[in-house]
């Protein structure tokens, strides 16, 4: 199985993560796709989003190497990364120690990204960034684009979703699934739980997702490497897309985490 | 600067700038009604511009929302004061006058007397004095009589002979009166005006004629009275196909601007959006709508996108206590903007504080729950 991973930026832990756990366990990735930052549409995009001074903050912590002030949230996967005795910084460097092709492009739905797919044969595309992926590029892959998307599917979909179902009383969870032309539409893997604690903040959960994103990831490659599993598929009207939560209703959520009892999410039973 | 809507001083510290410069509104052309606007480009010197009935009416029931909110009966008697001026403004058959108030009243107009009932309901819900009952009924009775038989309003229109799509903001008062008093013509006529407009739902969801023009982009204040008027009517007389009619729009509207980060000052019959400016007053009263359907379906993506499109507002107030225009909203971002260019609405003021109100209220129920 010839595989390659996207990545949205060159310091991307999550991407590094992936690369190295994927190798260990013998998997065969053979390129990385680094979307280039310095696209004019991500930019406009990051500006319109998070005004300059967070989209400043953000590319600095994206880009520099030695930033102060990291993000708490980073820790949870700096510290999966140690436990892994993983040291790399950047996606580069993890990617010559695989010897896995590392190559820029400038859109993950340009021709050279297509290409690139083609030439090196791909089976399977895991998604670790980069934006939203067309038909052109979600049809090359014979098996798929592997997404581990960071809420339970298939009614918490988009952004902050982690976030969106703790406001709703739901326990936050992974879900792997393939991706199709919908906003996290495609057929479902698998489900994975993240813990969690009554102590914990937003930050935690966003950082404990990322590390239970990459161990889905994982474990959805044992799942299709097997050949023996059973997608779920999705309807459009079962879910709800999110988009970024503000920051009056993540104080809100933070409080549900930290004094409601979240339930377990039951695709049957839950409804909003 | 960015406000968090969870502090209930911040929240009111901006509330109290925007009814305070209701109140300079009211005191700028001698306590008689609500200037229309500020604005130094459109008069240098008094910087006040003359007081606006139609506005004026639906301020009313904003005030008499603040001073209850804020425990401050000084605006409850302004609002008071302003439903007996739009009183003494009636003609003799019901209807109200249209424009500016320059001493003499102009001639009627559909949409303003529509906007002042809005007033005389809450003066009435507020006193329970019966005048004002009997001025919104006979506001409404005219409205009813004044209608064309196929349910549009062409007589004493904006544009002569136009019956815009916003005129579902016609029909909803119409029904409030009708909750009031049950005289069951005013809400048949109500519903004719809005099964017809209703006729203009394109399958993209936008209602064609929705601007102050034919075949023009619509400002977001304009789509904003349309989409109100639907929910509003549905919500009244409990028909969920009247309410869908201004949902879908919402809806479609709340994809575009989570997408882009921003809503348009106008869009186009195909959506096309012009994000050269913001229509501060379209961002409130949108987010109004937002926040109805929230609140009628639990759909908490309503409420966030209500609070995203009130953070520019928010920021664009005028927070300068020294200055007179102290509290002002803008009709526009960047002032020289397409919507009221350099000029600072006093609906504008209204449509926030309701608003703001409402989000800041919901978010402390929120907390507590």
């Amino acid at each position: 199985m010839n595989i390659a991973i996207t990545c949205g930026f060159p310091k991307s832990l999550h991407t590094i993560a992936i690369l190295i756990m994927a190798k260990k366990k013998g998997y065969n990735i053979k390129l990385c796709l680094n979307v280039s930052i310095w696209n004019h549409k991500r930019i406009k995009y990051q500006l319109s989003h998070l005004g300059w001074k967070n989209a400043i903050h953000k590319l600095k912590r994206r880009t520099l190497i030695n930033i102060k002030n990291i993000h708490p949230e980073i820790k949870y996967i700096k510290n999966y990364l140690i436990e892994n005795n993983t040291n790399f910084s950047t996606v580069k460097s993890a990617c010559s120690s695989i010897k896995c092709d590392y190559r820029t492009v400038l859109n993950i739905n340009s021709k050279r990204a297509i290409n690139l797919l083609r030439d090196y044969k791909i089976d399977l595309v895991i998604y670790s960034g980069g934006g939203i992926i067309r038909k052109q590029f979600l049809e090359i892959p014979k098996i798929g684009v592997l997404n581990a998307h960071g809420g339970p599917l298939p009614h918490f979909r988009g952004m902050n979703v982690g976030e969106w179902s703790i406001y709703h009383g739901i326990k936050p969870m992974v879900t792997t699934h393939f991706i199709d032309c919908g906003i996290d539409t495609g057929p479902i893997i698998e489900r994975c739980k993240i813990p969690i604690t009554n102590s914990d903040k937003i930050e935690d959960i966003r950082g404990k997702g990322t590390v239970g994103n990459v161990k889905s990831v994982i474990k959805a490659l044992d799942i299709i490497d097997s050949g023996n599993f059973h997608l779920i598929p999705q309807h459009k009207e079962d879910g709800h897309q999110f988009f970024r939560m503000t920051p009056e209703l993540l104080s809100i959520t933070e409080f549900r985490l930290q004094h409601w009892k979240l339930k377990e999410y039951d695709e049957k039973k839950f409804s909003f | 600067m960015c406000v968090n809507l969870n502090f209930k001083e911040t929240v009111d510290n901006h509330l109290s700038a925007a009814v305070s410069w209701i109140y300079r509104s009211y005191l700028a052309n001698g306590k008689i009604g609500s200037s229309a606007f500020y604005s130094r480009v459109y008069h240098p010197f008094k910087g006040w511009e003359l007081s606006y009935p139609e506005t004026t009416g639906y301020i009313i029931r904003t005030l008499f929302k603040y001073s209850i909110r804020n425990k401050e009966s000084k605006y409850f008697d302004l609002g008071v004061l302003l439903a007996e001026w739009i009183l003494s403004l009636q003609y003799k058959d019901g209807s109200l006058p249209g424009g500016f108030f320059c001493g003499k009243k102009e001639d009627p107009s559909i949409f303003n007397t529509a906007q002042m009932i809005f007033g005389l309901i809450s003066a009435y819900h507020m006193t329970k004095k019966n005048k004002f009952l009997d001025g919104a009924s006979a506001a409404a009775k005219w409205l009813a009589d004044i209608q064309d038989n196929d349910g549009q309003w062409t007589k004493f229109s904006y544009k002569q002979g136009f019956s815009p799509s916003y005129y579902s903001r016609v029909a909803w008062p119409m029904l409030e009166v009708w909750k009031e008093t049950k005289e069951n013509r005013i809400k048949e006529k109500a519903i004719i005006g809005l099964n017809l407009i209703a006729k203009n739902q394109k399958k993209n969801n936008v209602i064609s004629g929705w601007g102050f023009e034919p075949n023009v982009s619509a400002f977001t204040h304009t789509i904003a009275y349309t989409i109100r008027g639907f929910l509003e009517s549905g919500l009244i007389i409990q028909d969920k196909e009247m309410w869908k009619i201004g949902f879908k729009p919402a809806l479609k509207i709340l994809r575009m601007s989570e997408i882009k980060g921003k809503l348009a000052g106008r869009y186009d019959e195909n959506w096309n959006p012009d994000y050269r400016f913001i229509c501060l007053t379209g961002n409130c009263q949108i987010a109004f709508c937002w926040y109805l359907i929230y609140k009628k379906t639990n759909d908490v993506r309503f409420l966030n996108i209500a609070i995203k499109a009130m953070k520019p507002v928010i920021k664009s107030q005028v927070m300068n206590t020294k200055s007179q225009n102290y509290g002002a909203i803008p009709g526009s971002k960047p002032i020289w903007g397409r919507y009221l260019i350099f000029r600072y609405p006093n609906w504008a003021v209204k449509f926030y504080m309701d608003i703001l109100m409402a989000i800041s209220d919901e978010l402390i129920h929120l907390k507590e729950i």
